[in-house]
């Protein structure tokens, strides 16, 4: 037995080198991206690649306090943020719905959930702005959060779905018992208990939102113009500011990461509980 | 238990910061003109714009404007496609969201010929008495921006297609920019050292390759159609310009077949390149020290022999379907005065008013002026058609795939011409 | 006696009535986000599928619109280009996805033996899905620029590429690299999400088989073949699927990578649709292409979907 546990330390300790390696060279690019928002345009154009080097910030003032990407950031926030209540709130009460009922159609219905997941964006958009024009809420909030929580509602009702079917029903039950109505157990229980499913839906809502291009070129204007789509006035015909794209980059992903960071733990839980069981 | 309270904590958290947003967006959308009550409406111009070193200039002078007229202008800065696509989503539902807007002489069939959705610029100034100094501008200019004779877009950047190269490079092997295809193709070869290149080209499959190689049909003395309309791409002259490009992907560094109007800038300022053509809007990021490696060391000739040129300007056209037209004519007079262009030439723009670009003064202090000012006349719109994007998109593919190898120059031009004449055919 | 046949008539009796009042409350919870659905989607996909059937210009309305049934989907069908989309599609498809499953695979397996810094590496992981794909389209050619990228530099250095390596063409100017060059930006992307995905089905394994396995002296790639691959079945099914349905609607990397080039080696599905709907605004192909390509994602995510859906039953 004790070689046995010898050997598995011994692997353990293997892989976790091992682990640390392929890592560090899937994120060698990001480095690499960190890097480039930290240099003038001629040090990123140096051969061989400057590794080591006096980094700046200009990129990052002149992305943010000039080129006014502070605003898009707050419109990508508020969006995503939006979209995550939405899309949470329905998806949970409709997973739920799909999770502990039996009804005539239920499969048939969750299928075309997934619809709303899988159509091209692009598709949609066009008849969603003429509709816009119509009802008068282009280049709304509220429009955009509509648009991004169909696909996040899809996606969150798929995710929660999995994550109900781990919570007992016998103690929803008993707390109806208790006199407690349907709703009353799903809020205090059943989506108490499915919490950090909660959570790593959240993480997957917010990355959908915050990425969406097609959507927000389209039915954004002045007021709503999200990152995505600010990012392309970087690409200039006389030459691409890779340190201002690198720049919006990082200061893209720094709020998922670090909100992804907070979740982390539960994320990885979330999903053993849900997708996969 | 205690572990998912505190994870019920977070999305609590989550949920609460999210509500507040959501409050803020939906008293925020409350407010804006689409519901019908605009403040102002004639002291507010919604711009929309492409960024270039030029049009980048132009938006840090805005507030000027502002001071000078009160008139506020929101500036909707994005990628180039994304624009044109907000543009024709625009003028088609007639929402006016936008009052002035980026316009080239190949998107006028659209615009105009399909969606009627600009004003005819120069009528309306007549209306309000407003003097544009069209004067000042070159006929043939003005043409490029015009549909059935009538003037839609006030130019603002010549962008014309320019031979640079490299003087120090030149000098030290005793040769002159060339002056017809011939002299231009044996410099390129004679200076092919790697790692400096004889040239690079614009070869990605798009607008680019397209772009590019139309000079040469042209120079080779050929011509995209015959007088009635109908397309001549498989004729010895395309053929021979297509040749020529990929003989100049001999001398050109790798990657050439999928280099955009960015790499091709940023190859000839880092020094990889003895020759190149640009476009003439690239002209700032040539002079600007923290992209350019050969600042002093380059010059302009018009692209060698005496046929037309492609012309990729861009000019300010008005929102036929605007809200706010007075004010929107305010800024395109101001935007395309000659004062405004002329503060935007020592950033290295092609200024389109004729005061500026022939003013001897300014053109020994900016050497460029003087072989633009040659070159403009003969840089003309090279396809005026509504299918203008189904056309691009057709040659442009079999081009790329000739400079790649995948096509022999006669068979591309071969399929080119095919599918030209189906797009005609079926528009 | 009484009491045996009582149970059996009375749950009958109860369960037709629990039945409806079932589905009643389980209709009530779904019902917001199907009206939500439904509301904003509605519209979009009626008149997706009603202009799908008509001769049409978006950019042209003086041109009109006449209903000509099928007809688009006749020339799409007839159309090589759309034909040759597809196809780079399909390649694409299989090659990321089936990387990216085996490469997820195996750093999940990595993570699982992992003793220390689990949390900061999986964090670190999902940085390159938290990036904007235009960005990260952009970054990657600015990486493989045959001139001045990183990536590309140390490529030619090991000899894989430039002047006189094993790929001596340009990287993104090259069909078949340009190709591939796609496929690893995809795989660097989205390898991360499969392997935690992985990740979590591994954690979620039972342990006895293990320990019966090491009992019976089984190697460990017999462990792996008989009792972790089968046990993984239904995450891999969940993994796949996910990134199926995203990989079959590549764009953003195409887009900002070759623009569909070079000779349209790179041009996916989605992009071609983006190209005839999007630019030249041929809205009435367009649709037909989109309802083409969403009925052939949908029919094979309802293949696997199935799969799923039995898993779980006998699970």
């Amino acid at each position: 037995m004790t070689t046995l546990v010898r050997k598995r330390r011994r692997a353990g300790a293997a892989s976790t080198v091992a682990a640390f390696v392929a890592v560090g060279i899937l994120s060698a690019p990001v480095l690499w991206t960190i890097g480039t928002s930290l240099k003038t345009k001629v040090q990123a154009w140096a051969l061989p690649p400057k590794w080591i080097f006096t980094p700046t910030l200009t990129n990052y003032h002149t992305v943010l306090f000039q080129q006014g990407f502070l605003v898009y950031l707050k419109n990508s926030a508020v969006i995503a943020a939006g979209t995550c209540v939405v899309a949470l709130t329905l998806g949970s009460l409709a997973a739920y719905g799909f999770e502990r009922f039996r009804f005539r159609g239920r499969k048939g219905v969750f299928f075309a959930f997934l619809l709303a997941y899988m159509l091209p964006e692009m598709a949609i958009a066009l008849p969603a702005y003429l509709l816009a024009v119509q009802f008068h809420i282009l280049d709304t909030y509220v429009l955009l959060i509509a648009m991004h929580a169909t696909f996040a509602t899809a996606f969150a009702t798929w995710m929660m779905r999995a994550f109900f079917k781990e919570v007992p029903r016998e103690i929803e039950e008993s707390a109806m018992a208790d006199g407690a109505t349907r709703l009353g157990a799903f809020l205090r229980i059943s989506l108490r208990l499915a919490a950090p499913g909660l959570a790593a839906t959240a993480v997957f809502c917010l990355i959908f939102s915050w990425n969406d291009f097609p959507y927000a070129l389209v039915l954004s204007s002045l007021r709503t113009e999200t990152l995505p789509v600010a990012v392309g006035s970087l690409k200039s015909p006389a030459g691409t500011a890779w340190g201002g794209i690198m720049a919006v980059t990082v200061v893209a992903f720094l709020p998922t990461v670090i909100f992804a960071f907070i979740v982390q733990k539960w994320l990885v839980r979330g999903l053993t509980f849900g997708a996969v069981k | 238990m205690r572990k998912l309270g505190r994870g019920f904590r977070w999305v609590a958290v989550l949920a609460a910061l999210a509500s507040v947003a959501a409050g803020c967006s939906s008293s925020k959308s409350a407010t804006p003109s689409s519901s019908g009550v605009p403040v102002k409406p004639s002291r507010t111009v919604t711009f929309l714009v492409s960024s270039t070193p030029t049009v980048d200039n132009l938006l840090k002078m805005i507030p000027q404007f502002t001071q000078q007229t009160g008139i506020k202008v929101n500036v909707v800065n994005i990628g180039y496609d994304a624009m044109t696509q907000k543009e024709t989503l625009d003028l088609r539902s007639q929402t006016g969201s936008y009052d002035v807007f980026w316009t080239e002489g190949t998107f006028l069939a659209r615009y105009v010929g399909q969606l009627n959705g600009l004003e005819p610029i120069q009528e309306y100034a007549a209306t309000q008495h407003v003097d544009l100094g069209t004067s000042d501008f070159p006929q043939t200019l003005l043409g490029n921006f015009s549909y059935n004779n009538k003037l839609y877009a006030m130019p603002f950047e010549n962008t014309l297609m320019m031979a640079a190269s490299r003087t120090d490079i030149y000098k030290g092997a005793g040769l002159t920019p060339a002056t017809s295809l011939a002299d231009y193709l044996s410099n390129v070869s004679a200076l092919n050292k790697p790692p400096t290149y004889g040239t690079e080209i614009m070869g990605q499959q798009g607008e680019p390759v397209f772009y590019e190689w139309v000079n040469w049909l042209w120079g080779e003395g050929g011509s995209l159609f015959d007088s009635s309309g109908k397309p001549t791409l498989n004729t010895p002259e395309a053929i021979k310009a297509t040749n020529d490009l990929v003989t100049l992907a001999k001398s050109a560094p790798p990657g050439v077949a999928n280099f955009s109007w960015d790499q091709a800038a940023s190859s000839f300022a880092q020094g990889q390149v003895s020759t190149a053509v640009l476009f003439s809007d690239q002209t700032p990021g040539l002079l600007d020290p923290s992209n350019s490696n050969v600042i002093g060391k380059w010059q302009y000739t018009p692209f060698p022999g005496t046929a037309n040129t492609a012309f990729g300007g861009y000019a300010w056209a008005m929102n036929a379907y605007s809200k706010n037209k007075p004010a929107a004519l305010a800024f395109i007079q101001w935007a395309t005065s000659a004062k405004t262009l002329a503060a935007l030439v020592p950033n290295g723009s092609s200024p389109p008013r004729t005061s500026i670009q022939n003013d001897p003064s300014l053109q020994a202090k900016y050497p460029w002026l003087k072989p633009e000012g040659e070159a403009s006349s003969r840089a003309v719109v090279p396809i005026s058609n509504a299918a203008y994007f189904d056309l691009v998109d057709a040659l442009s593919t079999d081009l790329n795939a000739a400079l790649t190898g995948s096509k022999t120059p006669e068979a591309a031009m071969a399929d080119a011409q095919t599918q030209w004449e189906q797009i005609l055919s079926s528009s | 006696m009484q009491q045996a046949a009582a149970p059996d008539l009375a749950p009958r009796r109860r369960s037709y009535a629990a039945r409806h009042r079932e589905a009643l409350t389980g209709l009530s919870f779904i019902a917001p986000a199907a009206g939500f659905l439904l509301a904003v989607m509605g519209f979009p996909l009626l008149y997706l599928l009603r202009h799908s059937m008509n001769a049409e210009d978006f950019a042209n309305p003086a041109g009109g619109a006449r209903f000509i049934g099928l007809g688009n989907y006749g020339r799409v069908l007839h159309t090589p280009e759309f034909w040759q989309s597809t196809l780079t599609t399909g390649k694409i498809v299989v090659l990321a996805v089936g990387l990216e499953f085996l490469l997820g695979l195996g750093l999940a397996m990595l993570l699982q033996r992992v003793l220390v810094g689990r949390r900061i590496l999986v964090a670190v992981m999902l940085i390159p899905a938290m990036m904007m794909p235009i960005a990260v389209g952009l970054m990657w050619r600015y990486m493989l620029d045959d001139n001045y990228g990183m990536v590309a530099y140390y490529l030619n250095k090991v000899g894989l590429t430039g002047a006189g390596g094993v790929f001596p063409g340009s990287i993104l100017g090259t069909a078949h690299t340009a190709l591939f060059s796609i496929v690893l930006t995809d795989v660097w992307e989205w390898t991360p999400f499969m392997a935690l995905i992985l990740l979590a089905g591994l954690q979620s394994l039972p342990l006895e088989p293990y320990e019966a396995a090491a009992v019976d002296g089984a190697n460990a790639w017999q462990e792996f073949r008989r009792i972790t691959l089968p046990l993984l079945r239904s995450a891999i099914t969940v993994a796949l699927l996910i990134r199926i349905a995203d990989a079959m609607r590549i764009l953003d990397i195409v887009f900002s990578m070759t623009n569909g080039g070079p000779a349209n080696a790179t041009e996916t599905a989605q992009f071609y649709t983006y190209k005839t709907g999007f630019e030249q605004f041929h809205t009435g192909l367009a649709f037909a292409q989109v309802v083409i390509v969403a009925s052939v994602t949908i029919g094979v995510c309802a293949l696997i979907f199935r799969q799923v859906d039995s898993d779980r039953r006998h699970a």
